[in-house]
């Protein structure tokens, strides 16, 4: 089978455009270096990682004080837990989000437990769960778009907004090739980071 | 022959393809699923493009900061250690022919020398006991580690002490204030290289 428009049909997906060689799973020297107990380590990781566990639970929680109050503690336990922590199997970002979610949790219930009946609160205290581990894809993937460089991310959103390749060759001054790659590259990033955790 | 990657792309992300190509697509299961994953991904993509990245207020890191420096060493590295000699002690005496004890030299990640030792053994509610090196070949020629407290006691142990001339480690009774070794030997072993 195939289409009469060889140029566009492959035989193999082998070729299938991707922006790393691997996922970002094996080496990570701050993973490591934090692991080890290097402050400066922690500096990165919280300056890599703070906007998307303080963005998950200001959304989630709906109020800046509960956002950086689970901030805090992510980053802390984050910390007092390091040595139990394994790069190899888990990836830095998931630490932080499956701690922040554990938080988010907590002080959610926290804030339930005043005064509603214990029904309700559960139904609910399910349902927000389940949301805050969507709501935790989304945001790794908003991550994953924001560390794209200036004009992929441009290009990548106009596609995603529905404007043609055409459309976006004129206005970016690419090629229309150019901006199908860069469309397809992005893309491919974007699954890769996200196979790279549905993995584990 | 499978549709071009770069197209299912731009198929998943709306646009139409040509008829040939939906056909193959609608038709072959791995061009289908490669498909639907991509959708996944767009689906992820244009439902995060609303989401705003806030970084949190400076004071956050400083809580951090503080929170870390409060409770620095109790769960700090515990120094790796590697075992380098082991001695079991046995009594030497009659006054204490049912203590026993163990001891172990270990290097730790500075290249420190630490021996720690474990002493079984009713003690006493006077004096103190004291770990000495003795030398292999004059019992006279000794050097004090320190005292125990209660039943164990840990030292690191001078880089000048060549423990191949001092191997025999001794636990002795002492009283309060005294200095010398007062003969009064609780337990005895000599440390061999660790397995």
């Amino acid at each position: 089978m195939g289409g009469p428009d060889g140029a566009r049909v492959t035989s193999s997906r082998a070729s299938r455009p991707s922006g790393a060689a691997s996922p970002q799973v094996d080496a990570d020297p701050v993973a490591d270096a934090f692991r080890a107990g290097d402050e400066v380590a922690l500096a990165d990781v919280y300056a890599r990682w703070s906007p998307v566990v303080h963005s998950l639970a200001l959304r989630s929680l709906g109020d800046v004080a509960g956002a950086e109050e689970v901030t805090r503690r992510v980053f802390t336990q984050a910390w007092a837990s390091r040595e139990t922590f394994d790069p190899a199997s888990t990836r830095m970002a998931d630490r932080l989000v499956g701690l922040a979610r554990t938080c988010i949790a907590d002080l959610q219930s926290a804030r339930d437990r005043r005064g509603r009946p214990a029904q309700t609160r559960e139904e609910e205290s399910v349902r927000s769960e389940s949301k805050t581990g969507a709501l935790a894809e989304r945001f790794m993937v908003a991550d994953s778009m924001s560390i794209l460089d200036t004009l992929s991310r441009r290009v990548l959103q106009m596609a995603l907004d529905l404007v043609t390749p055409a459309e976006i060759a004129e206005q970016t001054g690419l090629r229309v090739d150019e901006v199908r790659s860069r469309i397809a590259g992005s893309l491919m990033d974007l699954r890769q980071q996200l196979e790279a955790r549905d993995a584990r | 022959m499978h549709v071009d990657p770069e197209l299912l792309t731009l198929l998943a992300l709306g646009a139409a393809g040509t008829e040939a190509e939906s056909d193959h697509v609608a038709a072959c299961p791995e061009c289908a699923a490669e498909l639907a994953d991509l959708r996944r991904v767009v689906d992820l993509a244009r439902s995060a493009v609303v989401l705003t990245l806030a970084e949190p207020d400076p004071r956050v890191w400083a809580a951090v900061r503080r929170e870390i420096e409060a409770r620095p060493a109790q769960q700090q590295d515990r120094p790796r250690q590697q075992a380098r000699a082991r001695a079991r002690l046995t009594p030497v005496q009659e006054a204490w022919s049912a203590a026993s004890g163990e001891a172990e030299l270990a290097t730790d990640d500075q290249g420190r020398r630490l021996l720690q030792v474990s002493l079984h053994a009713d003690l006493p509610r006077t004096g103190v006991r004291q770990a000495w090196l003795v030398h292999r070949d004059d019992p006279d020629r000794r050097q004090t580690l320190g005292v125990l407290d209660g039943r164990h006691g840990l030292w690191t142990v001078e880089q000048a002490i060549d423990l191949e001339q001092f191997p025999f480690l001794e636990i002795s009774e002492q009283t309060i204030g005294s200095v010398a070794h007062s003969g009064r030997t609780v337990v005895r072993g000599e440390l061999v290289p660790a397995a």
